[in-house]
């Protein structure tokens, strides 16, 4: 017994797909750019930035540690406050990320760090005060700062990193397990473990270029192979 | 190749995002999958490494209902852009009934966009597809990079490099902010749809 044929009109089919898929997909109507809404306890703002204003201007004078958590403070309340308007929730994001590496590094954060925070809290101040300021300007503004950010933080990234007391110690450890003299090891200068350190790096690199140079004659050796076996019509 | 069961009334789709590496693929699956989910009641599967970059492909069911009597299924697959893993691309691409090309519209990608779409073209030609016949849209993605200032290639640049010969339609989009995302994928589906009946 034949089965019945059944024919499928694919185009009325497509149609009906698309009908479905508008159905499925229907993007909400697009609300116009909400605008910054300034909240009405406008004083109460503006003592947070007059405070921020006056942490930042004694980051230099006093203890770090404990200004930065005031710093953090004011940034947390902001960020509620500002979390509808973009262009001032990225500027506190990049005062975040900035005094969290002050944090971090303390008295051997970079000075550029401190100037790059006022800059961004400036810019913030500016943003925030001129209510009438078209998009565009904020934009350039904000990327400018982005700019000066990313240029610093490539900056800190390429930065040669000096060995790290523990790396340093770790090694001498290792010598004097290795030697079962403990003086052998104290004598060790560190220019020597800092040679070590850069011959176990050029080890490093070494190895995986070779790997990837064995790698690549793999490859070539695969392909002639192959192309042999074609040829050969095996 | 579409999958057909007459029996249990069933139309299976695959489509899959092509290009090159981090042009947004797996963005648009995700936007996709975030934004729709209440609709297509479905869920992503994604295989990551370090740095959220697709390994092996990302996946992503949904059923369009009943239509004519047919259960359509749709699947959407995405490559692994990086060129180290052209035999998954290849794998992924097999019985692929329709190819969302997403190309990277930053003037640093131009040539990523050029080679990644040859490779789409040696990868069908290996199951005896054509680019000129395969339903094909392409997706210029990222275009809030110009928002940033950023420089990226014209749409003249990229329709010229990808859409020459091609002649197929194209959308601006960012994967991101879902620009244009659900029009690339209804006007894919609706393409491979209506393309079945020539296979």
């Amino acid at each position: 017994m034949n089965s019945p044929r059944v024919k499928i009109d694919f185009e009325r089919l497509a149609n009906q797909v698309e009908k479905r898929l508008d159905q499925i997909f229907k993007q909400p109507a697009r609300s116009t750019r909400p605008k910054i809404q300034i909240p009405s306890n406008t004083n109460s703002i503006l003592n947070r930035l007059n405070r921020l204003h006056k942490i930042l201007l004694s980051f230099e004078l006093r203890d770090t540690d404990e200004l930065i958590i005031k710093y953090f403070n004011q940034l947390e309340y902001l960020k509620q406050i500002f979390k509808q308007d973009e262009y001032l929730r990225i500027l506190i994001t990049l005062q975040y990320n900035l005094s969290h590496y002050i944090k971090t590094n303390k008295e051997n954060a970079h000075p550029i760090a401190f100037k790059i925070l006022r800059s961004v809290f400036n810019r913030m101040c500016d943003i925030f005060y001129a209510k009438n300021m078209k998009r565009n300007d904020r934009i350039k503004i904000i990327n400018k700062e982005i700019i000066q950010y990313n240029k610093f933080h490539q900056f800190i990234k390429n930065r040669a990193r000096p060995i790290k007391r523990k790396q340093v110690t770790s090694l001498l450890t290792r010598e004097k397990n290795s030697f079962g003299n403990s003086e052998t090891a104290d004598q060790e200068s560190d220019q020597i473990i800092q040679e070590r350190l850069m011959v176990e790096f050029y080890i490093k690199r070494a190895t995986a270029d070779l790997k990837s140079y064995i790698r690549n004659e793999l490859k070539k050796l695969r392909t002639e192979i192959q192309a042999n076996t074609t040829k050969n019509g095996i | 190749m579409a999958f057909i069961n007459l029996k249990t009334k069933e139309i299976k789709v695959k489509i899959v995002y092509y290009g090159p590496a981090q042009s947004g693929k797996t963005t648009n699956l995700f936007y996709i999958y975030r934004k729709f989910q209440n609709q297509i009641k479905s869920k992503m599967i994604s295989i990551n490494t370090f740095g959220d970059r697709t390994v092996f492909f990302d996946f992503l069911p949904f059923n369009l209902g009943k239509m004519d009597g047919f259960d359509i299924l749709v699947q959407l697959y995405t490559v692994p852009g990086q060129v180290k893993y052209k035999a998954t691309r290849e794998l992924v691409l097999r019985g692929a009934d329709g190819v969302v090309f997403v190309a990277d519209i930053s003037e640093l990608k131009r040539k990523d966009n050029i080679l990644s779409l040859k490779d789409l073209h040696h990868n069908l030609m290996k199951y005896n597809q054509s680019i000129f016949n395969v339903p094909l849209v392409f997706q210029f993605n990222k275009i809030d990079l110009v928002k940033l200032n950023m420089p990226v290639l014209s749409s003249n640049i990229l329709k010229h490099d990808l859409n020459n010969r091609l002649k197929r339609p194209y959308y601006l989009a960012s994967a991101l902010h879902g620009h244009n995302v659900a029009s690339t994928l209804k006007k894919i589906t609706s393409m491979t749809i209506a393309n079945i009946k020539y296979n």
